[in-house]
């Protein structure tokens, strides 16, 4: 600041101006001072041609007014030079105000810039601690990642150790149900042969009663005859029916045994089938397991979750009891640590409230900040404008010095006008032969009017250009001076200031933008919603596709009540003789989907039937166009012709008798029969004839 | 809507009624889900075109058409779908769609070239015309749609895209949209009526 003050000092053009203003009105004074020896030259000559007394009364008059004037001249010189002594106080002064008015703007703009270096130290430090805890944040956050990687690792080793064993389990139980599905169509096997050897015992059975019948016959015959008479023949019957009997009995016992080992078989099959039951009901256990397996599995990561917030919890509280041991050694007591504890906590929540205060501190800083640099940027601009006055008033000034520097010597020149007349009005008159001389003196004074308003108007030149040489500097000092400030902090501050305003304006936009955009986004959800919604996709409950489903879901219904029902009746009892209703019901709808597909083929035949009829009428109706002869082929095997020129009559051909009979009313009817059939043996010929007849007959 | 609007409605839906009885029993022919002795040839369009008289067939059409005309007539329906299902696998193989668009020339918001439009009157014959290129097209699309190698072993079943809030009587429910996934599309002509304009497309799996 010393720096900038020796700059600012040293810099003002007021310090500097004035002195070299004020000299010149001396130079000046020094350079007329010789125009009183050359006003003096006159009277030199005056004298030297005038030796009198009157001369030199005229010479002590001369003598003292000039010395009158010359006092006159000092006295004039001393109030200006006092005036302007006068103004070059009061710029001072104004200088000087102006300067501390400037100092004191540098130490607001110091104190400023000292505040927003503070606030930006802070804003540093908030940073840094942010950025810690960010890290602390990340770090914790990896140890968390790392562990859920873990789990996921476990939990996917248990997973293929769950689908293993799902696939074994499914290995397994697809062996059972190959084995099953074996089991089944040896049942079914069994069954048949079961159902056929059935069907043998009940045939051999009805024969045991017809022959159980014919013994009680003959029983009945041998009570009636009471005397039995067999014949040999008969001995033999019943000899080779006993043999039947014999053998019959055999075989059932065979079928007997048959059966009892099927039976045997059937109950190996049962125990399979048990076990495969019993093996299906361990799948299901399994899956049960493997589910709470599962659940067990997502108990224990919520209890690992729960057990490291109570390990970091006691760590915590380890530290603390740590701090607590460092305090007290000796008398740490359960309540002590509750009561530290919410002392601790009330502590936390003044801790938040102060935070809260001092980010609302913060912010208002920051807002001040803003203001401040507003503020600042308006004050530079005041003082840069007053700057500009400051220069605007020396130049003023300036000009001032030069029209009082031109008034002085016109004064000068005109009095020395004056002095010139008043001379030469008092010379005039006595002397002509001077006017030549007088001529002369005129002349050397024009031409010394005419020097020293050249010598001014060059000193003007002069003093023009070094006003401008200063005005230079002046401008090269302030561009230097305003580089200087622009590199130094003041210019930094002045950026961030105006980042800072930038960026909470594009913060205020940014969350402007960002709840449009929810905005939007719920809108947009809620107009699918609405389309969505808008449409309905219905179809006809009774449908063709429908109606196959529901069938076929019937079928399939039938057909698992069935396997069902008949699994049981075999499990329950072997020996039994009879079958399932549900056996029947899935007959009988299978028997009415056969009649529906004979219903439906019954359709399609009698369509097909339709076609043929329609198609052979439409045949027979272009062969009786062409011919002129309708056929009718009755049942009897007889066939009526009627003819297309008398259809209420006809003939009637019997295929069978081999006769034609007619009640066309055809008088030549004989005849034409006799030459066209018997003889000719053409009836295509005789038919013709018979239409050409039949034709004329309808003309006529 | 004055009275001339509502019966120019009434023909309109009267035409796309009957023009979906006939596409229906052109497609079910031509794709051969009911056997060709079931149809029978009649004179529509000025063209042979085949009607069934399978009772149950005509009576399962029947009811179909009937509530869609009152649909349309409501402006509820948006779309009608014909979609062939194979029986055994229950996939659709194919599926035509007949987008029925309704054109708000009344609509008195309405742009002025829509207004424009409204004063334009389209000819029935030349709606004829359209139906006829169209029914023409979708005879013709057995050519190039893959064969339906299980002969028989096919039905089919008619969707009505409606609006969300339409009256829908209770023998109809809803229904998936029976969409082919990465089926093929080839859109077909369309025709117009005074209210409506009607598109066809059909989509079918690729490859089978």
């Amino acid at each position: 600041m010393d720096d900038e003050s020796d700059i600012s000092g040293g810099s003002s053009p007021f310090l500097d101006s004035p002195d070299a203003f004020v000299p010149q009105p001396e130079q000046q004074s020094q350079e007329n001072n010789p125009q009183p020896e050359v006003t003096a030259e006159p009277t030199n000559i005056e004298e030297e041609t005038v030796p009198s007394l009157e001369p030199l009364v005229n010479k002590d008059r001369q003598v003292s007014s000039l010395e009158y004037e010359l006092r006159t001249i000092k006295n004039k010189f001393e109030l200006e030079r006092l005036q302007s002594q006068r103004q070059f106080n009061q710029l001072q002064t104004k200088y000087k105000k102006s300067l501390e008015e400037l100092d004191t703007a540098l130490d607001d703009a110091k104190f400023l810039h000292g505040e927003n270096y503070r606030l930006v130290s802070e804003l540093e430090t908030i940073q840094s601690e942010n950025q810690i805890t960010g890290n602390k944040k990340d770090s914790c956050l990896q140890d968390l990642e790392n562990k859920l990687r873990e789990r996921d690792e476990q939990i996917k080793e248990l997973n293929y150790e769950k689908e293993s064993k799902n696939s074994k389990l499914q290995d397994e139980l697809t062996n059972l149900k190959t084995e099953k599905e074996n089991v089944d169509d040896l049942v079914k096997r069994y069954n048949n042969e079961i159902l056929r050897q059935a069907n043998d015992i009940n045939q051999l059975s009805r024969t045991l009663k017809e022959k159980d019948d014919e013994l009680l016959q003959l029983k009945n015959s041998k009570i009636i005859n009471s005397h039995p008479n067999y014949d040999t023949e008969e001995f033999q019957e019943l000899s080779t029916m006993n043999k039947l009997f014999k053998e019959q009995s055999q075989y059932c016992k065979e079928l007997e045994e048959i059966n009892l080992k099927q039976a045997n078989e059937l109950k190996k099959y049962r125990n399979t089938e048990d076990s495969s039951s019993f093996w299906k009901q361990e799948n299901e256990k399994l899956e049960l397991k493997v589910q709470q397996l599962e659940s067990l599995e997502k108990n224990y990561e919520d209890a690992q979750v729960e057990l490291l917030g109570l390990k970091s919890k006691l760590t915590e509280y380890n530290i603390f009891t740590e701090e607590l041991k460092g305090r007290d050694m000796f008398h740490i007591q359960p309540q002590d640590v509750i009561n530290e504890l919410e002392l601790l906590k009330k502590e936390n929540l003044v801790l938040i409230d102060e935070n809260s205060k001092l980010n609302i501190n913060m912010s208002n800083m920051k807002i001040l900040n803003e203001e401040l640099a507003l503020e600042r940027t308006q004050l530079l601009n005041i003082n840069k404008d007053y700057e500009n006055n400051i220069i605007n008033l020396k130049k003023l000034n300036y000009e001032l010095e030069q029209q009082k520097v031109l008034s002085f010597e016109e004064c000068k020149l005109l009095r020395k006008q004056l002095e010139d007349l008043d001379n030469f009005t008092s010379n005039s008159i006595n002397d002509n032969k001077e006017i030549p001389v007088r001529d002369n003196e005129m002349n050397d004074l024009i031409e010394n009017y005419k020097n020293r308003t050249d010598e001014l108007t060059g000193e003007l030149k002069k003093l023009n250009q070094q006003m401008l040489e200063s005005q230079e500097e002046d401008v090269q000092f302030a561009k230097k001076r305003k580089i200087k400030d622009t590199t130094g902090m003041t210019y930094y501050s002045q950026r961030i200031n105006e980042l800072q305003l930038e960026n909470s304006k594009l913060n205020r936009d940014l969350q402007k933008y960002q709840n449009l955009n929810r905005l939007l986004e719920t809108k947009l959800m809620k107009l699918i919603n609405l389309k969505e919604k808008k449409i309905r996709i219905v179809e006809l409950r009774d449908n063709p596709l429908a109606k196959d489903q529901f069938i076929k879901k019937k079928k399939l219904t039938l057909l698992q009540q069935e396997n069902r029902e008949l699994l049981s009746q075999l499990q329950s009892d072997e020996n039994v003789q009879a079958v399932p209703i549900s056996v029947y019901e899935s007959l009988n709808f299978d028997l009415k989907q056969q009649e529906q597909e004979i219903f439906k083929a019954n359709k399609k035949f009698a369509r097909l039937k339709e076609v043929f009829n329609k198609k052979s009428l439409e045949f027979i109706d272009v062969v009786n166009s062409i011919l002129g002869f309708k056929l009718e082929f009755r049942p009897d095997n007889k066939v009526k012709i009627y003819s297309c020129y008398k259809p209420n009559k006809h003939m009637v051909v019997d295929l069978r008798r081999n006769t034609l009979d007619s009640n066309l009313e055809i008088d030549n009817w004989d005849q034409l029969l006799q030459t066209w059939i018997e003889e000719r043996d053409s009836i295509p010929c005789f038919l013709a004839t018979l239409t050409l007849q039949l034709w004329e007959a309808s003309r006529s | 809507m004055s009275s001339g609007d509502s019966i120019s409605l009434k023909g309109s839906t009267r035409t796309i009624t009957e023009f979906f009885e006939y596409s229906i029993n052109s497609i079910l022919y031509e794709r051969g889900i009911y056997p060709s002795e079931d149809f029978t040839v009649v004179k529509k369009y000025d063209l042979p075109l085949l009607k069934t008289h399978d009772e149950e067939l005509k009576q399962y059409i029947r009811k179909i058409l009937i509530q869609v005309h009152k649909w349309i007539l409501g402006k509820k329906c948006t779309k009608l779908v014909l979609c062939i299902i194979d029986k055994d696998t229950g996939d659709v193989v194919e599926r035509w769609a007949f987008d029925i668009l309704k054109m708000d020339y009344d609509n008195e918001n309405g742009d002025d070239e829509d207004k424009d439009m409204a004063s334009v009157k389209i000819d029935p014959q030349e709606t004829q015309k359209q139906i006829r290129s169209l029914i023409r097209q979708i005879t013709a699309s057995v050519t190039f749609l893959p064969e339906l190698t299980n002969e028989g072993n096919y039905t089919f079943n008619v969707l009505a895209y409606t609006d969300a809030y339409a009256k829908i009587p209770l023998n109809w429910g809803d229904s998936s949209s029976k969409e082919i996934e990465n089926g093929e599309n080839v859109q077909f002509k369309s025709f117009e009526t005074e209210d409506y304009k009607v598109g066809a497309q059909v989509s079918y799996k690729q490859s089978r």
